[in-house]
């Protein structure tokens, strides 16, 4: 991935669950429910917006209520802005996805994805 | 409290959940271990919200369902109105329900969470130790079912029936010696969840 100094640059992730499984969404609607959330560490590029699907609206068996969520294959972009003084070369981005798995009968704990983005700045 | 799993996932960009294959509508799915093969519950020591100090010797004389739980499983929160009914129940019969928290926040959030919920059974706050000694809990819920001896007469991992609960709990209750032939996790499903490389546009 190529990206110019000073420019603004979008990345997608793609994300991938197995079927059956569930995670909550970036805005579930019970308070006690763990989002799905991807944060970037500050560098080179810095992250100025995060953009999330939109969530599904699901029946479990296990809730009366509706739950916000994702399943199967779906991505999450991200808007980096490159500083205008960066020093062209090779420089990454670091991030984390924090999730929160269930299928129809139990949930896994939360869990944190590293993910790194290998970037080559230009002029 | 999670790191080990954590770490496991992160290399292996695996997130794995065991779960039991009975739904809550199905029929009894009664797990009750012959008396030869149970084992003694492990001890531990934790602080209930009053601070006071609870173990599981503490319940010896009596059926003991000890369920491990979070605020932010959706399904551990549909058993806690069975798990009260229960409570009340069988009681005076000698029953009682332990709740254990794995939330990594503590009381902070649990406390709040049983105060709204009017959950009136008794509730500790668990660890990775505690998760370790009862087999490593890798998924919510997760259920034992110990005998009036202190040993693990079944083990629930996923959400089970309320009548399944229930016809252990009396068969306990009762002294039965039957054994189910079921077992939990033996047909584990396995989730996994991987950010493949990320592409720019």
């Amino acid at each position: 991935m190529k990206a110019k100094l000073g420019s603004t640059v979008e990345v997608r992730l793609p994300l991938e669950l197995r079927q059956g499984f569930h995670v909550n969404s970036n805005t579930p609607a019970d308070k006690t429910l763990i989002p799905l959330k991807v944060t970037w560490k500050e560098g080179l590029l810095g992250a100025v917006e995060v953009v999330f699907p939109k969530p599904v609206m699901e029946k479990y068996k296990f809730s009366k209520d509706l739950l916000s969520v994702f399943t199967g294959n779906f991505e999450v972009v991200t808007k980096f802005k490159v500083a205008p003084t960066a020093p062209p070369g090779p420089a990454a981005i670091n991030g984390v996805v924090r999730y929160q798995a269930c299928n129809d009968n139990g949930c896994q704990f939360p869990t944190n994805l590293n993910v790194v983005i290998q970037v080559m700045l230009v002029r | 409290m999670r790191k080990l799993y954590r770490n496991i996932l992160t290399c292996s960009l695996l997130a794995l959940v065991g779960c039991s294959s009975a739904p809550v509508e199905e029929p009894l799915e009664v797990n009750i271990k012959p008396l030869g093969e149970r084992q003694a519950a492990p001890k531990f020591e934790l602080k209930d919200v009053n601070g006071a100090v609870v173990t599981p010797a503490e319940y010896k004389g009596k059926v003991l369902l000890l369920n491990f739980w979070a605020t932010w499983c959706v399904p551990c929160k549909a058993e806690i109105p069975w798990f009260q009914e229960f409570e009340k129940q069988f009681k005076d019969q000698g029953f009682s329900v332990l709740g254990v928290s794995l939330d990594e926040e503590g009381w902070d959030v649990v406390k709040p969470y049983i105060e709204e919920r009017k959950i009136s059974y008794r509730m500790v706050i668990g660890s990775e130790e505690t998760s370790t000694m009862y087999g490593g809990i890798d998924s919510l819920p997760t259920t034992f079912i110990i005998d009036r001896e202190g040993k693990i007469a079944a083990i629930h991992t996923g959400l089970v029936s309320k009548a399944s609960y229930k016809k252990e709990i009396e068969d306990l209750l009762e002294g039965s010696k039957s054994a189910g032939t079921n077992t939990d996790g033996g047909d584990s499903q396995f989730a996994f969840f991987r950010a493949p490389s990320p592409r720019a546009e």
